[in-house]
């Protein structure tokens, strides 16, 4: 009996904990800020979907999601070298005004079908064979009898990723190095060498030296 | 979970299995000598293509309803005829393709691979009895579009192209699951004909959740459609992505994913007379539709209007088409969409094959000014492109007119109030003439450029453009054939006739 | 629910100590900040340049290979929880074969991916 406020509560903290690390994301100006506050968004769900009993979707939230989805998030911080974001004008005004408008939009339509949840889903068919709701035993048995085709079908699909990144990634083959080659000389700008930072230490070198 | 009623029926899914044995076979042999991936790969995919034609062929007098791998897989007509089409975009597809890669010196090994991975995922959704299986196959298609798109990767534009399609089409595909997660707490089942059953019984458990489920649903599918207003994208990628790679975008994934959509909201959400909620649902998409396709139908049109270059008005112009074949929903089988999807295909493959032979290394010369004068210079290429674009503007006797012609007539037949849409769609096809008429005037009626040379066509390219053309005016001429196999009704029929 | 008690407690002892130290440091430690306190460490020499230089992609293809098998790992977790109770339901040989067709299938884009190099760092 002292299980309800309990929740409430930790329900409230968990949810608060979502919704503040989720405006920071998108409000932060250093983008390794924004991608921490995101994983603490996906931790803060995954918590929430214990809450519900889901342990098996809490807890691929937090080693696919916090775990692999974030890597690439921050890999690809790194890789594009994005910086922290400098105040600019923006060209098309008219979006600050729009942008919390649909948000509000948005929230009403979440409310409203949150809101239509008044009754309790009819209970799952249980005999007495059957692992209980969440659990990873009724995921598993699940995945492995009914969605047997889409499982096969999803290693496919992770064969296919690991064919198309490789395209998208290899080293350069010969004739692209030259259409890249022919590319710079046209457009005459000059190409930045990894030789800048060693440059650099020399010059500061002679400064130590003077 | 019923386990002995799995029905693992190994031979309903052979065309998905031999697609992707080949595309795994394709990658092993890229990845082990690059000679042999070189030499091997054109010959081995359409050895495999031509397999899965056999194999769905084989499967033709087994359609039935009952689906199989507990609801996954459902081996009915439309299944079956969406995925000879498919498969036959792939064989022509595949028979330009050794061409472009010799021409641009593009590694051949990985493109044959994607391009037999991603017939894999259009088969798996056209096959799809379950909403988990038609986003698998989606994305599946996808994912290897997206990284054809950028296969040219020294090209700017190509990788802007794939930047954008790769964007826009996970956001969409988000949507697309979003809406099917919510379907799935509305109803309690992904099966489509679960859903169907449910919504005829009347027992949808949150009815608004359905309606937000099914909205995002159409959001999703429209974008893969390219349908306004959900159309920006087509544009700048058709534009930007190899012209080959445009052809494959173009044709396959839109024939798959309106056989998707066919079967998730025609069949799955088709229930115009079922009480409550399934017929308010009803209503709700289809005016929906009606307004998406008119919008599409018109702005696709008058932006094609003023488009100069080849690839971006046929980009528009296949907008247009999207339009246009929505309006098939409106009746009550498949037969209308897919006999157009089929006309569609074949018309579309010829137009992009002819604009990748014009254009030179890199997509150099796809303007249409580029194509002042060539008219009599090549006309092994020009009179087809000719034919190709009379029958997209929709004029007998090609193919082009009967798709739309069988379309407009199943349409105004059998949804009385939404009659408004075949007159708009008919004034929009008669805009489009301009349009269409605008390169063949410029081939034939301006003077030639000076530094035209006539591009090389190996036998396979020969061989696509024959069946192209062939097939255009084949169907126009003769579409009776293929209206049979489309209207032939799978055994079992009674249980999911769309009732109106 | 009540099992996931004692997990609370801890991340409650974790969040008040991580919380803790830091005000604590901030209150009572002395702020005396220095121009060569600040600069980030560089194994005792002055940071030349800047740190965001550009990086050869094939870590990021590292990455890509790391999620992806991750992810099979994933799939393998319900697969082994549930082996034993699901082989008296469907037969045993069945429920072996579902999963390794699924790691033959990753298998062999391991191998596709080995030949291609994505292993190799130590050539140009």
């Amino acid at each position: 009996m002292f299980e309800l406020p309990i929740q409430q509560l930790i329900f409230l903290f968990v949810a608060a904990v979502a919704v503040f690390a989720a405006f920071n994301v998108i409000l932060q100006r250093n983008p390794i800020y924004s991608a921490l506050a995101l994983i603490i968004t996906m931790c803060a769900l995954a918590g929430t979907f214990l809450m519900l009993e889901a342990q098996f979707v809490a807890t691929m939230q937090v080693i696919v999601y916090a775990g692999a989805v974030m890597v690439l998030f921050v890999f690809v911080i790194m890789l594009l070298n994005v910086r922290t974001e400098e105040a600019r004008q923006d060209r098309v005004k008219y979006l600050k005004l729009v942008a919390p408008l649909l948000f509000i939009a948005l929230l009403g339509e979440v409310i409203f079908v949150a809101r239509s949840v008044t009754t309790t889903a009819p209970p799952l068919a249980t005999t007495g064979n059957e692992p209980a709701f969440g659990t990873v035993e009724s995921i598993g048995e699940a995945m492995f009898s009914s969605y047997l085709f889409p499982f096969e079908a999803t290693s496919v699909l992770i064969l296919m990723a690991m064919v198309g990144s490789l395209v998208l990634a290899r080293r350069r083959t010969m004739s692209e190095a030259e259409t890249l080659g022919k590319l710079i000389e046209e457009s005459g700008k000059p190409q930045l060498t990894p030789a800048e930072p060693v440059a650099k230490l020399e010059e500061k070198k002679e400064e130590i030296a003077a | 979970m019923q386990f002995s009623n799995l029905n693992l029926d190994y031979f309903s899914i052979l065309p998905e299995i031999i697609t992707a044995l080949a595309g795994v076979i394709l990658m092993l042999i890229d990845a082990f000598s690059k000679k042999a991936g070189r030499k091997l790969s054109p010959m081995f995919s359409l050895f495999a293509l031509v397999a899965t034609l056999a194999s769905i062929i084989a499967l033709w007098p087994r359609a039935s309803y009952t689906a199989s791998f507990a609801g996954m897989i459902v081996n009915d007509h439309l299944r079956l005829y969406f995925a000879l089409v498919i498969v036959a975009c792939g064989i022509i597809a595949t028979l330009l393709a050794s061409q472009f890669l010799d021409d641009e010196a593009l590694p051949p090994g990985e493109f044959y691979a994607l391009m037999m991975f991603a017939t894999t995922g259009m088969l798996m959704m056209a096959s799809a009895g379950d909403l988990v299986m038609v986003f698998l196959g989606l994305e599946t298609s996808s994912i290897a579009t997206y990284v054809m798109a950028g296969y040219r990767r020294t090209d700017l534009r190509a990788n802007e192209s794939s930047l954008k399609y790769f964007l826009l089409g996970s956001f969409s595909a988000a949507f697309l699951l979003y809406g099917m997660a919510l379907t799935y707490g509305a109803t309690g089942t992904t099966n489509i004909e679960g859903i169907r059953q449910i919504l005829i019984a009347g027992k949808v458990i949150y009815p608004q959740m359905l309606l937000v489920g099914v909205a995002m649903m159409l959001v999703g599918f429209g974008f893969k459609i390219a349908t306004a207003p959900f159309h920006l994208w087509t544009p700048d990628v058709y534009e930007g992505a190899p012209t080959l790679v445009t052809a494959i975008l173009a044709t396959g994934p839109k024939v798959a994913v309106f056989a998707a959509f066919l079967r998730v909201f025609a069949e799955g959400l088709g229930t115009p007379t079922a009480p409550a909620v399934g017929a308010q649902i009803y209503d709700n998409w289809i005016n929906a539709l009606a307004v998406m396709a008119a919008i599409g139908m018109t702005f696709g049109n008058i932006v094609a209007l003023a488009q100069r270059n080849m690839k971006r008005m046929l980009a528009y112009s296949s907008i247009a088409h999207g339009g246009y074949t929505l309006i098939g929903f409106l009746t009550t089988e498949y037969a209308p969409v897919g006999f157009y999807m089929l006309t569609y295909a074949l018309m579309s493959l010829g137009a992009f094959a002819i604009v990748q032979m014009l254009a030179r290394e890199g997509d150099a010369k796809t303007e249409i000014s580029d194509y002042a004068g060539i008219g009599f210079e090549v006309p092994n290429l020009s009179f087809p492109l000719a034919i190709f674009m009379l029958s997209m503007a929709g004029i007998p006797p090609m193919a082009g007119f009967m798709g739309k012609f069988y379309v407009f007539k199943s349409a105004w037949v059998s949804s009385p109030n939404l009659r408004w849409l075949v007159i708009v769609a008919i004034i929009n096809s008669i805009i489009s003439v301009y349009y269409y008429l605008y390169p063949i005037v410029v081939m034939f009626f301006r003077p030639p450029v000076s530094d035209f040379t006539k591009p090389r066509l190996s036998p396979m390219s020969q061989l696509a453009l024959a069946i192209t053309i062939i097939g255009t005016l084949y169907f126009g001429l003769f579409p009776n054939g293929a209206l049979k196999v489309l209207q032939q009704k799978t055994p079992g029929a009674q249980q999911v006739a769309v009732q109106k | 629910m009540k099992e996931y008690l004692p997990i609370l407690v801890v991340f409650l002892f974790v969040l008040g100590f991580a919380v803790t130290n830091l005000v604590l440091a901030h209150l009572l430690g002395r702020h005396r900040n220095t121009r060569a306190k600040l600069m980030p460490y560089e194994c005792g020499i002055d940071p030349v340049g800047s740190a965001h230089q550009r990086f050869s992609v094939r870590f990021y293809l590292v990455a890509m290979m790391f999620i992806l098998f991750d992810i099979e790992a994933v799939f393998l977790l319900p697969w082994a929880v549930i082996f034993r109770s699901l082989s008296e339901k469907l037969s045993r040989p069945f429920v072996y074969a579902e999963m390794m067709v699924f790691l033959i299938v990753l298998l062999v884009g391991y191998i596709y991916v080995w030949k291609k190099g994505v292993f190799e760092w130590n050539r140009g």
